[in-house]
């Protein structure tokens, strides 16, 4: 380079070296990755050709154009560009697709989640290209040659032709990726995007801009990196001249991460209609197990999850599928626990008679506690932890429902009927405030029960007990007593206070005593 | 190998001669959880309730202090334990209140109110196999319930090593049961709240007892004394040190 910039300007000469020595300096690695088939690849998947089709020629039109075809069309002749009635005239068996921007974009993000697995800085900055930043993992791959094969084998495996390019900045990564430079050492990557022609920047450089550069005798990306850049900013606009920037690694790129989807979605097809819910486990299971795979390589659990059943015809003579959700008190991840929920909320539901597809998915995914994740000790259980076992919660509210589940909590109230209140054995558990200072029950009667006095013999008392002007005004006096049975009860007279005693008559024709809880 | 001499020290082998009376043998094998009163503990095997086990309190009537029984155990169990303490179809409300002035964290209390009997027996095994409870309390119907319910509910017991009570009415006494401890409760005469009577019917190493009258001492009114006993001391205590820092009121 030192030698073809001898006979250079000065400031051309010192913009060239800024340029190389920025790039050398810089430790991020970017990967560029192309998939420059990917609008008809995402028809290949969708519509699976049998063995004798596959010879078929097949093309993706762009709205009048064709814009892809495959090999045998282009054996035919077909040239891109041209008209669906000209390729049909070359080849008469020829097969066409439209183009599926969204179902391009879908399968990119698809595919930028998979490479999520290289780097945590995973980017989809243009409709046909991921970059990734790999630089901090590639000793974890085995350096940048390894890593770049891995990917394009996973990409493979996914069915994308890919190509792949390594270079200091995103940008210049893209750029090399479409001209198909295969270059994975980063060291010589300014050379190289020296040599890549400027139809390669993909939408970034307008095309009657690529017209115009070519007109002057430019074609190549280092004569354009070589010109005065303001100047070529006043000439072609800001956008060009922030898009060397960026190449150049002078301007920052930002690429936005992809961030994870937190959701999981599966479904399986059957071979043969499923005649009973026993038969069912059997590929729910092969789901529950795909799931907690899914959980334990995100560190996550599901607190809720939806099972969907299809039966034959799925749904179109009139019968419908059937729904149901399995819910969790605690994020959970483990499989077999998951699968005996599923299966006990299973047992109380209507299932179609003939199921043919289920799917599974989970809307969202927590964290969970620590020692659910970390291994199991010699005896299979699980460390002791602070919480308490909610797999006893799931697997009661899956069968009896969440109503049959009650926990207690206390409340600062002196009335005692409002001094506990029920509570959601998953709520978030509080320090409980001081028991009361006076004896009481351990069985409370709701609501106190009428008695007859004459069947008790007061041991302890009054405590008079006040309060409620609020709400629910209590004005009593308990005695502690034992009944004639010998059971040790709590009652109480209510007091004839003021306003109320009208009312309290009426309602109290048995007389004023009440039995509200034993001493048990 | 010879097995035999290894055999005595298998810890689910009891011999005849080792009665219950034996000091030595309860310090051996003290896993179970103490009752909190000494003259029950030293009639029970392994010195308390049965840690993994089931148990049967009979009982015809509520407030004799059946609950109180059990208490300390409870309060215990809930202190130590992350497990939940497990109350299937109580005929009543736990009283919160009086459950924390007891000790016990009722942060721990789950309730589960089933539909039917057979629920109730689902749950309730599922609550001790799972191992999710440290003790569980149980109110079965009676006329539902059949040997081999019980049976099963003892093995899941063992499972989950959870301390299962169950409560029945005093003529389930003549019936045949698989629990490993059963004690009838009966008031003492009225007038005696602090006050019970137990015989037990069937127990580990040991022959049924005869009514023995147990002082169960957490008595509401005993306690309400000792507690206003307790405020008089604490203002006569800072009355006095008030005067003895020379502090006067001023007139």
């Amino acid at each position: 380079m030192g030698q073809a910039a001898a006979g250079l300007p000065r400031d051309q000469r010192d913009r060239r070296e800024q340029i190389a020595s920025a790039f050398a300096q810089s430790t991020a690695l970017w990967y560029g990755v192309h998939l420059p088939h990917l609008g008809l690849e995402i028809f290949e998947r969708r519509y699976p050709a049998s063995p004798n089709e596959r010879d078929r020629p097949t093309v993706l039109m762009d709205g009048k154009e064709v814009s892809l075809l495959n090999a045998p069309a282009k054996d035919a002749g077909i040239a891109p560009g041209s008209t669906l009635a000209t390729a049909r005239s070359i080849a008469a068996d020829l097969k066409h697709f439209n183009r599926d921007i969204d179902g391009e974009q879908r399968r990119l993000r698809l595919l930028a989640e998979a490479a999520y697995r290289y780097s945590p800085r995973v980017g989809i900055p243009a409709e046909d290209c991921l970059v990734l930043d790999a630089g901090a993992s590639l000793k974890l791959f085995g350096g940048p040659e390894a890593l770049a094969a891995s990917l394009l084998a996973l990409l493979q495996r996914l069915g994308h032709a890919a190509r792949i390019a390594a270079a200091r900045t995103p940008a210049a990564s893209m750029v090399l990726a479409r001209a198909g430079i295969p270059n994975v050492a980063a060291d010589r990557s300014f050379d190289a995007l020296r040599a890549a022609p400027l139809e390669c920047a993909g939408a970034e450089i307008e095309a009657r801009d690529i017209e115009r550069l070519a007109n002057m005798g430019i074609f190549q990306f280092g004569q354009l990196l070589d010109l005065p850049r303001d100047e070529l900013g006043a000439r072609f606009g800001v956008a060009l001249q922030g898009y060397l920037a960026r190449l150049a690694g002078d301007a920052p790129d930002p690429v936005r991460p992809i961030v994870p989807r937190e959701k999981f979605s599966s479904s399986l097809h059957l071979i043969e209609p499923v005649p009973d819910k026993e038969a069912l486990l059997f590929p729910m299971r092969r789901l529950v197990s795909e799931l907690a795979t899914w959980l334990s390589a995100k560190q996550l659990g599901v607190r809720s999850l939806t099972w969907r059943f299809e039966p034959l015809g799925g749904g179109n003579d009139g019968r419908d599928g059937c729904e149901l959700t399995a819910k969790f008190a605690d994020p959970r991840l483990d499989a077999k626990g998951i699968l005996a929920v599923s299966k006990l909320a299973l047992e109380g539901e209507e299932v179609p008679e003939e199921v043919m597809s289920i799917r599974l998915a989970v809307a969202a995914a927590e964290p969970v506690r620590p020692e659910q994740i970390g291994p199991a000790d010699l005896f299979g259980a699980k460390q002791a932890s602070e919480g308490l076992p909610m797999e006893l919660v799931d697997l009661i509210s899956a069968r009896l429902g969440r109503d049959a589940l009650q926990g207690l909590a206390l409340s600062d109230d002196h009335r005692p009927e409002f001094a506990w209140t029920p509570r959601s054995p998953n709520a978030k558990r509080g320090t409980p405030p001081e028991g009361s200072f006076h004896p009481r029950p351990l069985w409370l009667f709701e609501p106190p029960r009428p008695i007859d006095i004459n069947h008790f013999q007061c041991l302890s008392g009054p405590e008079r007990i006040e309060s409620g002007w609020w709400g629910e005004t209590v004005a009593r006096d308990y005695f502690i007593a034992v009944h004639r049975s010998g059971a040790q009860c709590w009652i109480y007279a209510n007091r004839r206070s003021g306003a109320e005693r009208r009312s309290e008559d009426r309602q109290n024709a048995r007389g004023a005593w009440f039995l509200h809880g034993y001493f048990a | 190998m010879h097995i035999q001499p290894r055999l005595p020290d298998h810890p689910d082998l009891w011999r005849a001669r080792e009665l219950a009376t034996d000091p030595n043998r309860r310090l051996n094998s003290a896993k179970n959880h103490a009752t909190g009163f000494d003259q029950l503990d030293e009639l029970l095997f392994g010195g308390g309730w049965p840690a993994a086990g089931l148990m049967e309190l009979l009982c015809d009537i509520h407030g004799v202090g059946e609950l109180r029984l059990l208490a300390s155990a409870l309060t215990r169990l809930s202190r130590n334990e992350a497990r939940w303490i497990t109350w299937i179809n109580p005929p009543f409300v736990p009283y919160a209140p009086a459950l924390a002035r007891a000790g016990i964290d009722v942060n721990k209390v789950l309730l589960i109110h089933p539909k039917s009997h057979r629920e109730a027996l689902w749950a309730l095994e599922q609550a001790l196999k799972t191992g999710a409870s440290s003790a569980a309390l149980a109110w079965l119907d009676e006329s539902a319930l059949t040997t081999t319910d019980i049976r099963r509910l003892q093995l899941a017991a063992v499972t989950g090593r959870t301390w299962t009570t169950l409560f029945r009415p005093a003529s389930a006494a003549d019936k045949a049961s698989m629990a490993e401890l059963r004690i009838l409760v009966e008031s003492e005469p009225a007038g005696r709240c602090d006050r019970l009577a137990f015989t037990i019917l069937k127990r580990r190493g040991g022959w049924p007892t005869s009514r023995i009258a147990l002082d169960i001492g957490h008595a509401p009114i005993r306690r309400e004394r000792a507690a206003v006993g307790e405020q008089l001391a604490f203002w006569r205590h800072s009355h006095g040190r008030a005067n003895a820092g020379g502090y006067r009121t001023a007139s």
